[in-house]
């Protein structure tokens, strides 16, 4: 007599499988909304590089800050930063975070050569590598640095 | 009925049941995980736009203030009248759009520029010391607000900036000050003696125009020095302002200056005699009496005079009255001038105090304060002096002799007129070579008037004040006056109600002065309250001047918390000029601002048209002024310096050398000098060899001092929205 308790094998591989295929694409979009949290976090720990990169460059005076944008213009790796490594003590954020975050420094001239002494437009570029991935993403910032003693 | 354990084994189909729900649960979970994380990239991308468009906000206020500034350095006139007029709620004169590199970037950045706003906010007038009457019909300084509000377009949202940037508009050439080629507000204290060894002011002994330096009389301060000549530029100007007048003080003290005798026309640098007027000569009527140079040998050389002849009612007699200031020559005993001053002044008692210690006879005064030379041709003989070239301020006197001679050249009458103060006098008759007799009879006035005499008067101080001394200024009248803070007008307009000696202590202060503390109305009311920038010291000062980058841009009125050394500028450097307080001492090199003399020796630099025309040339707005606000010490490390006001003023009991030559050479100043105690002695044993050259550009008292508007680098007031 066929009893009605208890699963049957049968069963249970059906419902294996069924679950398996329903889960997969889920896992997926799991691990992509994964991803996603950790690029914000990301996103946001540039933000905050690019922001205080870019107000630290602002403060200083006019040539002075000209020369520091042009010696920041090559990709740089955010935790070699002796500026932000202070910052990042202070705030104690795990050097994990920056881990092989980079920034960049581009100094563009004025449009006229009228404007050419009296300003420059400074872009802060800081850019993360995508989890699992060769690409990188990033993010910028643009200011115009004006000259105060006119 | 089942077993309670049965509940808990698996029935069939249950394991669908099971699957189903975590399923379900997974779903949820990547739903949270999914919402969460979608809100949470939405709440980051709008704050990236909020950051783009926050620098594209303060890029666009910075273009704003950035044209504003250019426009304020190109002496924009509507512009900076905009600003100097300002009441609140007005706007600038300006016709704002954004500049080109803004709108790049706004363009690439993808932000849409639509609005802009710049209001003055909360305009208030600088006060004024008590001291100081300002003009009612001038606008005084101020200081304000530029509001200025920007909105952009980014994405969905429009963003909007509002900023408060203060601003002052001040004058960047001192008050009062500014109009004196020199200032000394405690130079009494230089002269504790009116004659002799102990007058710090009158230690030159010359001998033909030259320093003498045999005196050996214990007396006498040895070695001899040169003079702190100040000289004006041109040799007659109606527009005495344009000379830089002259403050000697304390108001309520004494000044007697020795005026120097000249042996060579045209040897003016030693001559000062130019201040006595034949209207000091009353009551004789010398409107059209003729002045000439009339010379005489002695055994040291030639000596000229200014000579006022005055014709007597005898047919062609006239009294000649000879002007002798103080030189070696009268102190000479195988001179004439021993054996005239000794017989003719034998009863004044002035001369016989003088005569007492012949050797300060030599002395002649260690400040000197030139106007046209006469003698050089620069006035015609034949014509009375003009009115005084330089308004002298305070209680300052000139000392000197008149030598009276009864004169008929073709009778050979030739007779001294002694000194003899008896009212009603009649000297005895003139007898001529001929043996005929001439009375002594004069159309005005009594015989006291023709007299020789010494026309200091007793040296001591209950006599200073008689009509015997003659004070520098004439009024309009033509009368002797002694010019008083009640007789400054400003060019600008400003009057004093106060002793010019009370100036110092009303309008500068020390930075860190307990005064300030204790009351702060004392800050708006001075030159602190004018302050535009301040420098913690002199190393960012000279950053922000961009001395590194060939200028010295000081726009305004900055501050320095220290000592300032600046070393000799290239004469190529740009000079802004401002006022630079500095709270501590103050040393200078050269500032030559292009200028390169060609003439030797430099004194002569005067005479030359090519000079004068440079002094013209430094324009009131290049002008430099120093000010040390403790009063220290201002050192010239070298000799050249042009356009450079410079001042230390203080409250002293003791003289202090407050100006000092490091390296004194050809000295050539431009500008104008304030300090309590110059230390004549000390500065005239410093131009020992080289006659110094102080001289007045006429810029420096314009009738309309410019006046700097600085919008500051910093923010008062900063407000972000997102709409």
């Amino acid at each position: 007599m066929k009893s009605d308790k208890g699963m049957s094998f049968i069963e249970i591989i059906i419902t294996l499988f069924i679950v398996t295929v329903a889960v997969l694409p889920l896992l997926t979009s799991i691990g992509s909304t994964g991803r996603g949290v950790y690029s914000m976090g990301k996103h946001q720990i540039a933000g905050l590089v690019a922001r205080s990169l870019l107000d630290r460059l602002m403060q200083l005076p006019f040539a002075e800050c000209r020369n520091k944008c042009l010696e920041l213009g090559s990709e740089t790796l955010v935790t070699a930063d002796a500026d932000f490594a202070r910052l990042s003590a202070l705030i104690a954020f795990d050097a994990k975070d920056y881990d092989r975050m980079n920034f960049k420094v581009n100094v563009t001239d004025a449009s006229t050569a009228e404007e050419q002494s009296l300003m420059f437009v400074i872009e802060v570029t800081v850019s993360w590598p995508v989890a699992n991935s060769n690409t990188r993403r990033d993010l910028s910032f643009r200011a115009i640095k004006y000259e105060t003693r006119i | 009925m089942k077993n309670s354990s049965n509940l808990w084994r698996p029935q069939r189909g249950s394991i669908y049941l099971l699957a189903t729900g975590l399923l379900s649960l997974l779903i949820l979970l990547i739903f949270v995980l999914s919402s969460h994380s979608s809100g949470r990239a939405r709440l980051l991308t709008l704050a990236d736009q909020k950051q783009t468009a926050l620098y594209a906000l303060e890029s666009c206020y910075g273009d704003i203030v950035s044209q504003l500034r250019i426009r304020i350095k190109n002496r924009d006139a509507q512009l900076l009248k905009s600003f100097i007029d300002a009441t609140t709620g007005q706007q600038p004169a300006i016709e704002y759009s954004p500049g080109q590199t803004l709108s790049d970037m706004l363009a690439g950045l993808q932000v849409t520029y639509k609005r802009h706003e710049i209001i003055f906010e909360s305009i208030t007038p600088l006060a004024y010391p008590p001291i100081m009457e300002f003009p009612a019909d001038r606008q005084p300084e101020k200081k304000g607000f530029l509001r200025i509000n920007c909105e952009v377009s980014y994405v969905d949202h429009d963003y909007q900036l509002s900023v408060k940037v203060p601003y002052r508009t001040v004058f960047t050439l001192t008050p009062v000050l500014r109009q004196f080629i020199f200032f000394a507000d405690h130079l009494d204290l230089e002269q504790p003696e009116k004659i002799g060894g102990g007058d710090r002011l009158n230690l030159i002994s010359t001998a033909n125009g030259a320093i003498d330096d045999t005196l050996t009389d214990a007396g006498v301060r040895l070695p001899l020095c040169l003079g702190m000549t100040i000289k004006p530029p041109e040799k007659i100007n109606q527009n005495n302002h344009e000379e830089g007048y002259v403050f000697l003080g304390r108001s309520d003290k004494n000044i007697v200056l020795n005026l120097a005798g000249e042996v060579q026309p045209g040897e003016g640098d030693l001559a000062d005699l130019w201040q006595v007027t034949p209207a000091c000569f009353k009551p004789i009527n010398v409107a059209d009496l003729q002045i000439i140079n009339a010379s005489i040998n002695s055994s040291k050389g030639t000596m000229q005079n200014k000579t006022l002849t005055v014709p007597l009612k005898g047919r062609n007699t006239r009294a000649n009255l000879r002007l002798v200031g103080f030189c070696k020559e009268l102190a000479d005993p195988r001179g004439p001038w021993a054996d005239d001053l000794n017989y003719t002044l034998e009863q004044d008692t002035a001369y016989r105090r003088f005569a007492a210690a012949k050797e300060t006879l030599a002395l002649s005064s260690g400040l000197k304060l030139f106007g046209p030379s006469f003698e050089a041709g620069a006035i015609s003989a034949r014509v009375p002096y003009p009115r005084n070239i330089r308004n002298i301020f305070g209680r300052v006197f000139n000392r000197f002799f008149v030598l009276g001679l009864f004169d008929f050249p073709s009778a050979y009458l030739n007779t001294k007129l002694l000194y003899n103060e008896a009212a009603g006098f009649q000297p005895p008759d003139g007898k001529s070579s001929f043996g005929e007799n001439y009375p002594f009879e004069v159309d005005s006035g009594s015989y006291k008037n023709y007299m020789s005499r010494c026309m200091s008067g007793d040296p001591g101080p209950a006599s200073d004040f008689d009509h015997r001394n003659i004070p520098a200024n004439l009024d309009e009248a033509g009368n002797p006056k002694l010019f008083s803070h009640a007789d400054f007008r400003g060019t600008d307009g400003i009057k004093l109600k106060e002793p010019l000696d009370r100036f110092a202590g009303q309008w500068l202060h020390n930075l860190h002065s307990e005064a300030l503390r204790n009351d702060p109305a004392l800050i708006d009311s001075s030159i602190i309250g004018r302050i535009t920038r301040v420098y913690r010291n002199q190393t960012d000062f000279k950053a922000a001047a961009q001395l590194d980058q060939g200028q010295l841009l000081i726009d305004g009125v900055v501050a320095i918390d220290g000592d300032l050394t600046l070393d000799d500028l290239p004469s190529t450097t740009e000079i802004r000029g401002g006022i630079v307080l500095v709270n501590g001492k103050i040393s200078i090199g050269n500032l030559a601002r292009g200028f390169v003399p060609q003439i030797e020796p430099p004194t002569q630099l005067m005479l030359t048209a090519a000079y004068r025309d440079y002094l013209k040339e430094l324009k009131p707005e290049s002008i430099l002024t120093f000010i040390s606000l403790t009063g220290d010490q201002i050192t010239l490390t070298d000799n050249v310096q042009m356009g450079v006001h410079l001042i230390s003023l203080k409250k002293l009991t003791a003289v202090e050398p407050m100006l000092v030559y490091a390296n004194p050479g050809k000295v050539m100043f431009a500008g104008a000098i304030a300090v309590s105690t110059p230390d004549i002695e000390h500065l005239t044993r410093q131009f020992k060899t080289e006659l110094p050259l102080f001289s007045f550009p006429p810029g420096m008292a314009t009738a309309e001092p410019p006046m700097a508007v600085v919008i500051s680098d910093e923010l008062a007031g900063y407000e972000y929205e997102v709409r």
